[in-house]
Parts: C-alpha cells; structure tokens; sequence
C-alpha cells in the first residue's frame, strides 16, 4: 500500500506507532525478492502481541531462512478499524505495508478464547472469506497455532492448518512445503495439492480432511489423515532457536523487558491448569545458556529489565545461581530481574529477595483456594502454614503488599472454601501487621478471585462449570466478609466466562454462533467494555445452540470428546484418574520430586523430562 | 562529564510521545554501552534531561538532551557510537561538554522556528495572510486550559513569518515564534490562522527547526550558547 494512503489515516488514529513497524531489530526484507512470504498475526492490540514470547521466537526463526519472510500484523483499535473501513484500505502489515491478502501464508495464535473473534475482524479487515472454504487460490493459506489448537473445532471452519504443540521445527517444515509448491505452480498457491502434502508432517490437523458426526466427534475422511494428530515437541531447549534480537518497541508493551524462557512446561499437575497438560513435559535450559542469551539480549535491546518466563520460574533447578549470577553483573548498571508469580514456598522469598536488589516490584502468590480441603482437591500442594511463613518472611524483607491469586467456582465447592479465601487474606494480613506494628507503615494484601472456567484436556475436563448467578453469590459472601480496607479484592462478571467455556470445551457447531456474534459487532470481548453479552446470547439462541449443553452438563466419564481428535501426549486415562482422585481429595506428586505419575507425555512421545536438578528422574512405563 | 546532545526526529520518529522517545534514548545508550551516569535511590535512572518536549506528529532538526557520564568520552565518539545503536526515529548530530555552570536548558529557551509545509496550496493566499498577521498589532484567540477558557493576545509571540514558494503548488512557512517556559505560543495556534478557504492546515507537515535563545533579534540555538558563555 502506498505510504501516502496509510499516512493520512495515521494521523488521526490514537497511536500511530501501533501500525508503523520500523522499530530497532524488526525485520523488513526485499518483498519482491523473497520467496515465500508470511504473516504472524496476533489476535490483539500491538501492546499484547509485542509482549508474547511466541512471536518472537517464530518471527526469529523463519526470517532468518533467507527464502522467507515474516511480518507482523496485530487487532487494530477500534480508531484504526473505523479508519481503514471508512477509506475503503486493507489492513497492512506494520514491515512492507502491504495488504495482509497478498501474502502466502497467515498464522494466528490462539492464547485465549475471547480472541476468536478478532480473528474474523482481522480476516475481514484484509478483505479475506471467513470461512476456509470460500477461500480461493488467491486467499492466503490460514494456519493457527498456540495453547487453545488442542481444542481446535470452534475455529475449524475458518482455519485451514492447525499447528499443535511447539512451533519451533514445524513452522519451517510447513513453509518449506508453501515453497515447494509455489515453485511448483509458477509462483501460485496451489492448496489443494499443500494441504495433500502437508498430511505427511506430523503435528499438523487439517479439518479439511475430517467430518464430524451429529455429537460433534470428529473422524477422517481419508486413511492418510492421522486420528489422533499428535502435538509435536521441542526436546533439547538447549538446541532450540531463540530470539537474541528481539523487536524493540517505541511504546510501551504490557511486558516491556527482555526475555528468556527458562523451561518450558509444569509437572506439578494443578488439576485446572490447561498449560500445565498440553506443554508437558517439563523441559529446562541449562544455566550457562541462559546467562549467555542474557548477555546478548541486553547487549542487543538495551532493556534494562529481564525477565525469566515459564510456567514455574521458582522450580528451575538452577535458579538461584541463574539470578545471583545476573544480578552480580548486572544490578550496578541499573539492569533488574523480573519474575511471573511465585510458588508458595520460603525460597521463593529469597529468590525474590536477591531479584529486588534493583527494583522492588510487587511479590504474587497463587495459593488458588482458600481452604486446604478444595487446594487438595486441585492438587495444589501449598498449606496454610507455609502461606504464612511465606507472608511473615515477605513482610520481613520489607514488601508492603502481597498479591494472592485465587479461583472460584471450582469442583465440589463449599461455602468454606469461599469463606476460607477471606479467611488465609486476613491471616497473611495479621502476619504483616505483626511484622510492621512499630512502624507506620500500613501491609496490604490483595486478592484477585477469578471464575474457574473448565478446559480441555484437563482432569476437570468433565465437570460442570459454575454459574454466572452462583459466582456473583460468591463474589457477594467475599466482599461481605472482608471487612478490612487494606484486603482489596479484585474480581470480574461471570458472563464472559461462559462464552469462554463454550469455546474451551465447544466443537464444530460454537464455531457458527463465532460467526454469528462477529457478524452482529462482537469483537475485542477481552477488553470488558466492548464484551457485549446479549449479542453473544442472541447468537446462540439464532444458531439453536444450547450454552448450558455445552457450559453446565456434567459429562460422562466415558464420554468421547470433540478434542479428542488432538493427543496432547497426555492420556485420557490418567486426566480421569486424576479426576477421580480429585474428588476423593488425593494429591499427585510432582515427578520431578517424587515417582514418575506415568501421565504418558514420556511413555508416549519421542520426548523425555529434561531435568537439569541432581535427582535423577526414573521414567516408568 | 555532561554532554549536551543535539539530535533529530525523523518521519519514522514522529509519531513518539515524549515518554517514548526518553525510553528509546535510554535504551541507545544502554545498547551503544555508553557509561551513563545513574542516579540514586530504589529505582535508578540515567540521568538524563531534556530541553522542551516535541509535540506527536512534528519532526525535529534542531532537538536536544543533556547526559551525564562516568568517564570522559570524545564529541565525535559519542555521535559514533550513538548513531550505530539508534532506530531509524532519532539521529544524533552533535555533541558538546557542559563545563562550568549552565542553566538548564528548559529554562533558557525562549524561542523556537518551525518549517511549515503546505501541500495543495495557494501560496500568494498564504503570503498575503501572513502580511496580514506580521501587520497586526493585536490578535486574539481563545485559549483553552484546564477546564478554562480565556481570550489571549499571541501578536506578541509571532515574531516573523517568512514565506517560501515552491513548485508543484507546494508552499514553506518558516516561523518565528515564542517557546518557553515563560513566553510561550503553540504552533499549532499560529497554523489554524491559516485555516481559509482553499487551504488545508490538516495536510502541513510540521518541523521543529530548532529551539533557541532569542536576544534581541539574535537566535542562538543551545550548542552556541555554550560556546559564548563556557
């Protein structure tokens, strides 16, 4: 697109530098000249997809094939929309500017459920058919890839590839094949004949290849289509490509720091977390190597903060050389270390201590129930007495405010359990006034309460989810209770949880309410104030289809599942062994602490625990 | 040592808020490895300090900043090494050492030119109205300020216009105007004089040519200042 159409609109969009592109390490080639031409495309405002550490390493890895490029295209805000609507222009991509339809290969992440519909505003904004099958050889080929593809038939009919698992290996397989193609058909994309092709790399689901019956389950439809498709898996993060040059934005992002992954996935087996099944196993990177790619970060950004990301930064088994050894170096250039939240447990509080000799940011817990009766029950191994040894310990340190992380409206909840949310705040707080009864100074806890929202491939994959009516109730008794103007209670509506219900656990069927809620103005849901619920109601009810079918029912413990058609590597079998054991209130250890819980991730993929800690992890069969 | 650093916002930078530019600054000097001086306390920052913020959507040719660092470092090293670590929105043109007291330049500016260009335009229009307004003795306009509005005389702040045809129906305003912290006239104020039929105000791209300290009729831009004083 010609700058002096874009410039014109840019001038009168709130931030311009959100569709600019141009910043320090982003990657803009010679668009005629490259081969096979794609398109990161993050279903959200530029300040969310800039802070996403996919991006990065995927934006990394394919540019660096000099056969390929990539460019990044975000959710315009609604400023931007209206403008690009108004002057009749595509939506471009921030690096060559050009008309997102024009190239090859688009790739969405899906991080969570209440992006979907920017998906279709991004697609429409291009000038793109929604649905794959209005799609022609002219079209871009739509793939889509992240945490929500293991429940990937809501979007079925919209996209044509899904990726799942990690994309490192596989995102160059897939393109290698594009280019292939291309070559093929005098530079044209001939997608019958790729999608054929792409049948033979492993990891790859491609609805079109599938029919579903009437209860949703899906089956293919020729006997080169894999059933179940397994997630792929990176085994060796030491080997893994990682982003050392990353883009450096001019704004502000949500996590405006540099980035190193220190392991990925989590073993501990939290009985609700979705992440802590479908990125098993746990796969760390060694020390030395983090420390180099430190170095080079810093060198190549100038951030002057690091932050080391995972699922459980706090259970690296080399941390606490990792941070003294950053922070030696780096605390008297100004640099500082950041960390997600933190496990329950005394060491984090010295490694929070050794992380805040620059700044001292606010410390998070997420002891996630409030009695030990429902922490048993979601397998989160923390007690009331460690909570408050590590409250006592923080407060000691000098943090003022202690943040606790909460879930509501989950399985064989009780009254207590609500209450006992108040109850641990309250305890925590008391440690702090103990700790600061000489001083002035005044401790505040603060307690975020989200509502539990079930998801698939998860050992609560069967129960029924909470109503929107009975959170309120429960968010009412918390608030009542409270009663101390230093516990601050943050908390959300209940109705935007069912509408990511019904997507975390829908099929192919919620996929037409998607559309039909785009089509009546849905978009930006996870910005509260444009989440509008009657529309998405309305859309349901047109498409005839039931939320509570999908949101309230409690399921069959035979039941098949629409996503069954995905195999996370994590077997059906122990998900409904642990939701037995859920309900009878047993614990199930960590693997890398105690005996091997045989989940099937190592018995069953070419993938093995990579532990880099002295106990030796034996793999039982 | 302190370095007062005159540099440029690009087209690519113009769009940067304040807060942005200063976070892209901070992070060149970081990259380049430059040893900046921080400043004390729980939250250490590089000291550095700016003369007057640029407004979204101007460009620059004439910005500055001052920085202070730990070891000596030559002008024309410092311009190096900054240059090959700055995006395409800032590039450094010259350095010079603070030595001795100087006030800071904030307070010291008091004047600025700005290059207007018009695109699309009736350029002996924009003459003429400029004549108009340098023959003016007093021109009100309302000024709006904190839920405030008032009439206020900006005569006293235009200090000249000068108008320069081009081709193409392509027309440049260089003006001459008050800027700081005491006397002080927006730019933007001056453009919407120029709001008449046939002309597009919405369409001119705006430059900050330089800030400077007006004595009498003598501007001199703040690397001179340093020279006559220091």
């Amino acid at each position: 697109m010609s700058l002096i159409e874009i410039n014109k609109i840019l001038n009168k969009v709130e931030k311009p530098l959100r569709y600019l592109g141009d910043e320090y390490n982003a990657i803009k080639k010679d668009w005629e000249k490259t081969g096979v031409k794609s398109l990161f495309a993050f279903p959200d405002l530029y300040e969310v997809g800039m802070s996403h550490l996919g991006l990065k390493i995927i934006y990394n890895i394919v540019n660096q094939h000099p056969e390929m490029l990539m460019e990044r295209v975000f959710t315009p805000w609604v400023d931007m929309e209206e403008e690009l609507r108004k002057n009749d222009l595509s939506l471009f991509s921030l690096e060559n500017k050009k008309p997102i339809n024009e190239f090859d290969v688009i790739g969405f992440t899906l991080q969570y459920e209440m992006t979907f519909t920017n998906i279709l505003n991004i697609l429409d904004l291009g000038k793109i058919p929604l649905l794959s099958k209005d799609r022609t050889n002219n079209n871009p080929l739509i793939i889509a890839g992240g945490p929500c593809v293991f429940n990937p038939e809501p979007l079925a009919d919209f996209v044509d590839v899904f990726i799942i698992g990690d994309g490192e290996e596989i995102i160059i397989e897939l393109l290698e094949e594009v280019k292939k193609n291309k070559n093929a058909n005098n530079g044209l994309l001939n997608k019958e004949s790729l999608l054929k092709e792409l049948l033979k790399i492993q990891g790859l689901y491609i609805p079109s290849f599938y029919n579903v019956d009437d209860k949703g389950i899906v089956y293919p439809v020729v006997p080169e289509a894999p059933c179940p498709v397994i997630k792929r898996t990176v085994n060796d993060l030491d080997q893994a490509e990682f982003p050392l040059k990353p883009i450096v934005p001019y704004i502000e992002t949500v996590h405006d720091r540099g980035m190193v992954e220190v392991l990925r996935g989590c073993n501990r087996g939290c009985r609700f977390c979705h992440a802590g099944i479908v990125y098993r196993p746990v796969r760390e990177r060694s020390k030395e190597v983090l420390l180099d790619q430190v170095k080079e970060i810093i060198k190549n950004t100038g951030y002057d903060e690091v932050s080391f990301t995972s699922l459980s930064t706090s259970d690296y088994s080399g941390i606490e050389g990792l941070i003294r050894e950053t922070a030696d170096e780096y605390s008297e250039k100004g640099i500082g270390i950041s960390l997600p939240s933190l496990r329950v447990d005394n060491f984090s509080v010295n490694i929070a201590k050794e992380v805040s000799r620059v700044r001292k940011s606010t410390l998070t817990f997420a002891p996630e129930a409030g009695t030990q009766r429902m922490r048993d029950i979601i397998n989160k191994g923390v007690t009331e007495e460690g909570m408050l040894e590590v409250a006592r310990a923080a407060f000691y340190e000098g943090w003022q405010n202690i943040k606790l992380y909460f879930m509501i409206g989950l399985p064989w909840e009780r009254e207590e359990d609500v209450l006992g949310i108040v109850d641990l705040a309250r305890k925590v707080l008391a440690e702090g006034d103990k700790i600061y009864q000489d001083s002035h100074h005044k401790p505040k806890v603060t307690i975020s309460v989200a509502a539990f929202v079930p998801k698939a491939h998860t050992p609560f994959q069967w129960v029924p989810q909470d109503t929107p009516e009975s959170i309120r109730e429960k968010q009412i008794l918390i608030k009542k209770n409270i009663r101390s103007k230093r516990i601050v209670f943050n908390y959300h509506d209940g109705e935007l949880g069912l509408i990511e219900g019904v997507f975390a656990r829908g099929d192919r069927k919620v996929g037409k309410a998607l559309l039909n809620a785009f089509k009546k103005g849905c978009k930006l849901d996870s910005w509260r104030h444009f989440f509008d619920f009657e529309k998405w109601l309305e859309s349901f009810n047109e498409e005839d289809i039931s939320l509570d079918n999908y949101n309230f029912r409690e399921r069959a413990l035979d039941e098949k599942f629409s996503w069954d058609i995905i195999n996370p590597g994590v077997r059906k079998s122990f998900l409904k062994s642990e939701y037995e054991k859920a309900s009878r209130g047993e614990l199930t250890g960590d693997c890398r602490f105690t005996l091997c819980s045989v989940c099937g991730v190592c018995q069953d993929l070419p993938v093995k625990i990579d532990y880099k800690g002295d106990r030796k992890i034996e793999i039982k069969s | 040592m302190k370095l007062r650093v005159k540099y440029k916002v690009t087209e690519e930078g113009r769009f940067l808020g304040h807060l942005d530019l200063t976070r892209t600054i901070m992070k060149v000097l970081r990259r380049a490895d430059l040893p900046v001086m921080l400043s004390e306390g729980f939250n250490p920052h590089p000291r550095l300090s700016f003369a007057m913020p640029l407004s979204v959507g101007h460009t620059g040719d004439g910005e500055f900043f001052e920085v202070v660092l730990k070891e000596e470092i030559t002008e024309e090293k410092f311009i190096d090494i900054f240059n090959k670590f700055a995006p395409q929105a800032i590039e450094a043109v010259e350095a010079k050492e603070v030595k001795g007291n100087h006030k800071s330049m904030s307070s010291i500016i008091n004047s600025a030119i700005y290059s207007l260009d018009f695109v699309e335009t009736d350029c002996a229009l924009l003459s003429k109205r400029a004549g108009d307004i340098l023959a003016e003795n007093e021109i009100l306009i309302l000024k709006t300020s904190k839920k405030k509005t008032k009439e206020a005389d900006i005569r006293p702040y235009i200090y000249d216009i000068i108008v320069a045809e081009e081709k193409n129906k392509k027309c440049n305003l260089e003006v001459y105007i008050a800027h700081g912290s005491k006397e002080n006239l927006k730019v933007q104020e001056l453009l919407n004089l120029f709001s008449l039929e046939g002309i597009f105000i919405e369409k001119v791209s705006i430059k900050r040519k330089g800030l400077y300290v007006k004595k009498d009729n003598e501007y001199l831009d703040l690397m001179e200042v340093l020279t006559n004083v220091g």
